[in-house]
């Protein structure tokens, strides 16, 4: 049974490779050419069927402050070693070592076409930022679980090595189960094949859920909170009541760069010069791909309602039709994207002591 | 519904405040109703998360 051993490498920071603390951060590159400091508990974890080739440390700070060029002279560095895979860290919440190894991580799976695992604290800002593109285990704030966590990032990065074992994955692609692995959901969708189809699966939760069992669900639902109703407005007649929409209506040319679907930003613009009472007035846009443009072009009250608004302004109904208008287009818009132009548009409008708000919708 | 309280039904999806098969007049003053009741709405007191429709005080 002669197997070539694996070859591993292995990046740590200048903490971890035993140059110095905080002092030593702004040091260089320097290699290695056998295990360092937990590259040691990582060669006890792998065995004799791997070996650690090479260790490659640098100061946090030399990494963070240029991380594209770090990543490239990291690069040339280890691939001289010509390892099989490369592990990165644990960096624990150390944000600056997250961002170096998710950094190094991402520019040797993609160079050297070899699977690159390292390991982080949830709220290790690398994960949010490298996540996608990089296989980050789940590890502790510090290294008090060392041997834990490295022997998690060990056991993904040798199923990713692993071509022998069957993928469940139509595609045939080896992306092992973050939930088996305990690694952080890189956000892939991909079809796989189960022994039972949906309908069985489904009737299994269910059957499950109503015995009061315990069962999994395979997506979850986000939950919305509910939202307190504001109180009513007391005095119609003295409200300054403001216009929101987010049916994607704009300048012609799209000047604040809309996206007709997916997340946007939004915009204000001026009552009068947008929707000029006499005349022609400003060319409009509507950029958003969910519904026909066709009769709000023709007549742009019938989403903003800004005719009818000025005459109850004038009879009284209303104190003031503020003269800003809040425009955004909200076609498939994330929650998280739509939860943010909401807060920011709010907290607009409550600035300038506006009572009250209508939103058109399509 | 997401946890908002003030909803009113508009006409059509790409037609919200408006009729295009009413003459222009006919149409302001079904416009007028409608951001008349959406006005109520601001001013009324209200518990739950419900979809409010133009009839109805």
């Amino acid at each position: 049974m002669n197997q070539k051993p694996i070859r591993v490498f292995h990046y740590v920071n200048q903490f971890f490779g035993q140059e110095g603390g905080e002092d030593k951060a702004d040091m260089r590159f320097l290699v290695k050419e056998s295990p360092v400091g937990p590259g040691k508990a990582l060669q006890q974890i792998l065995g004799e069927r791997s070996w650690v080739v090479g260790t490659l440390i640098c100061g946090d700070n030399y990494f963070a402050e240029n991380l594209e060029k770090a990543a490239e002279e990291a690069l040339g560095l280890i691939t001289p070693f010509k390892p099989d895979l490369f592990v990165a860290g644990p960096a624990f919440e150390a944000g600056r070592y997250g961002m170096a190894c998710g950094a190094v991580c991402k520019i040797v799976q993609e160079r050297l076409g070899i699977p690159a695992v390292t390991g982080m604290y949830e709220e290790n800002p690398g994960v949010e930022l490298y996540r996608r593109d990089v296989y980050i285990c789940r590890a502790e704030r510090s290294a008090g679980k060392m041997m834990q966590d490295l022997t998690r990032v060990v056991n993904l990065g040798l199923r990713l090595l692993s071509k022998d074992e069957q993928t469940r994955l139509v595609s045939g692609e080896i992306i092992p189960s973050p939930f088996e692995f305990e690694y952080f959901p890189r956000g892939l969708i991909r079809n796989e094949f189960t022994p039972k189809s949906h309908a069985q699966r489904s009737i299994d939760m269910l059957m499950a859920k109503l015995k009061g069992e315990p069962f999994t669900t395979e997506t979850e639902i986000p939950k919305f909170s509910a939202v307190r109703p504001p109180t009513p407005i007391q005095m119609l007649a003295a409200a300054k009541i403001a216009l929101v929409s987010d049916g994607g209506l704009t300048f012609k040319g799209n000047p604040d760069r809309f996206s007709g679907r997916g997340d946007n930003g939004w915009a204000a613009y001026e009552i009068d010069s947008f929707f000029p009472v006499q005349g022609s007035g400003i060319d409009y846009e509507i950029v958003h791909t969910g519904y026909h443009p066709h009769y709000v072009m023709q007549n742009t009250s019938r989403l903003v309602p800004v005719d009818v608004m000025r005459d109850f302004e004038k009879e009284g109904i209303i104190g003031e039709l503020y003269p800003l208008f809040y425009s955004t287009s909200g076609n498939a818009a994330s929650r998280v994207c739509s939860l943010k132009i909401g807060e920011e548009i709010a907290r607009d409008i409550k600035n300038r002591g506006i009572d009250g708000v209508i939103l058109t919708s399509t | 519904m997401i946890g908002v309280t003030r909803v009113l039904r508009g006409v059509s999806v790409p037609n919200v405040l408006g009729d295009h098969e009413l003459p222009p007049e006919r149409e302001k003053a079904l416009r007028r109703k409608y951001v008349r009741r959406a006005l109520e709405l601001l001013q009324k007191e209200v518990t739950d998360k419900q979809i409010f429709s133009v009839e109805g005080s």
